[in-house]
């Protein structure tokens, strides 16, 4: 591979994101020094586009949708009970970090005290957060999505009474990510 | 990831209308990957169906990260087993039909009828030259074109090392570079 193959790598690397930081940079200024590496440049962007604009949309046949969303709607109770239990046993774990940092921040505030809610949280899940992590989160079943609600509602009360400022915004931020994890 | 893990979700507890979402939303890159690799309509059906229903069917094994790049990766299992058994691409000379249809869909409102048939023929040089590449060339350019999947996940989903994609993508870039230079500059602008 000679040197300005290496380079064609750097550029089709760097449009398709994978470049890190370092080599970007390394990039951009060898671009700025060699014209013929930004005449390649240009040259792929043209052949991207030429490429993308000549692609027609083409639409699949109402046969093949309808086959696919029979095998759907045949296949939905069978993940559904295969899902649930790996669902929550993942939203729970995450919730029960949430509360913990939560916790963490609110026993970190410089004024006022602790609220029992956050400590009570704190506490119960401590105790059984580490024990066999995966087997415990395993045995839970639907129930336990209302004690998670409960769970989020009540943080997310307490989030609103005891916090403000970047307390407030850091406590929000974990909440949500509990509920996308 | 525009929200298809809620999507998923919504589909894990019933609503299959939310797991349409997605099939429609990844139709495009999908099947146009799926054609470039087959070149006929009624077997591209077959493999694009295939894709989705082994998917569904596995969505359990799926580990959130990217539900596109988990379609490709069986696509690319399913076009492999494929090809194993069967016999090799049919030539896009071969296929009128879809010719047709490609002609209508390409073919311009406002052009005037020398316009669109310009038009018409640069396009399907285009496609036509992507055709011809080899078909491990085809797939890298395909992926990272169609459906600007990251060189990373390339490698990933074909089981090769990073330099081997990019060195498909390159012989490809060159390959059509040579044979399209009028063609892409024309459209390019």
């Amino acid at each position: 591979m000679n040197k300005m193959d290496r380079w064609i790598d750097e550029l089709l690397l760097d449009q398709a994101g994978d470049l890190s930081c370092w080599r970007r940079w390394r990039l951009r200024w060898a671009l700025r020094r060699e014209p013929h590496l930004r005449a390649e440049q240009q040259s792929l962007r043209e052949l991207q586009i030429a490429v993308r604009d000549s692609d027609a949309d083409r639409p699949v046949s109402s046969t093949c949708r309808d086959r696919i969303r029979t095998v759907a709607e045949e296949c939905v109770p069978q993940i559904g009970q295969r899902d649930v239990q790996s669902v929550h046993a993942w939203t729970y774990a995450a919730a029960a970090v949430v509360v913990l940092l939560a916790s963490v921040v609110l026993m970190q505030r410089p004024n006022g005290p602790v609220p029992q809610t956050a400590i009570d949280h704190g506490q119960a899940l401590v105790e059984w957060v580490p024990v066999e992590w995966d087997a415990i989160f395993m045995e839970l079943v639907w129930d336990t999505h209302e004690q998670l609600q409960s769970l989020h509602a009540d943080l997310e009360t307490l989030v609103v009474r005891e916090m403000d400022g970047a307390e407030e915004e850091l406590a929000r931020e974990l909440i949500e990510l509990g509920k996308t994890i | 990831m525009n929200g298809e893990k809620a999507f998923l979700d919504r589909y894990r507890r019933g609503d299959v209308a939310a797991l349409e979402v997605l099939v429609e939303r990844y139709r495009r890159p999908l099947f146009g990957f799926i054609l470039r690799m087959i070149d006929a309509r009624e077997e591209a059906e077959d493999v694009y169906q295939e894709v989705w229903i082994r998917a569904i069917r596995h969505l359990d094994r799926f580990d959130s990260r990217k539900l596109l790049s988990w379609l490709f990766r069986i696509a690319h299992n399913v076009l492999i087993d494929r090809s194993r058994r069967r016999r090799p691409d049919v030539s896009l000379q071969d296929e009128t039909g879809d010719r047709r249809s490609r002609e209508e869909a390409v073919a311009t409102p406002h052009a005037t009828p020398l316009e669109a048939a310009a038009a018409v023929d640069i396009q399907e040089r285009i496609q036509a030259a992507v055709q011809r590449l080899p078909a491990d060339q085809r797939s890298v350019f395909s992926m990272r074109m169609d459906a600007e999947l990251s060189f990373k996940e390339i490698a990933r989903i074909q089981d090769i090392p990073l330099n081997t994609a990019l060195a498909r993508m390159r012989y490809a870039v060159e390959k059509l570079r040579h044979e399209l230079q009028d063609e892409y500059r024309a459209l390019g602008k």
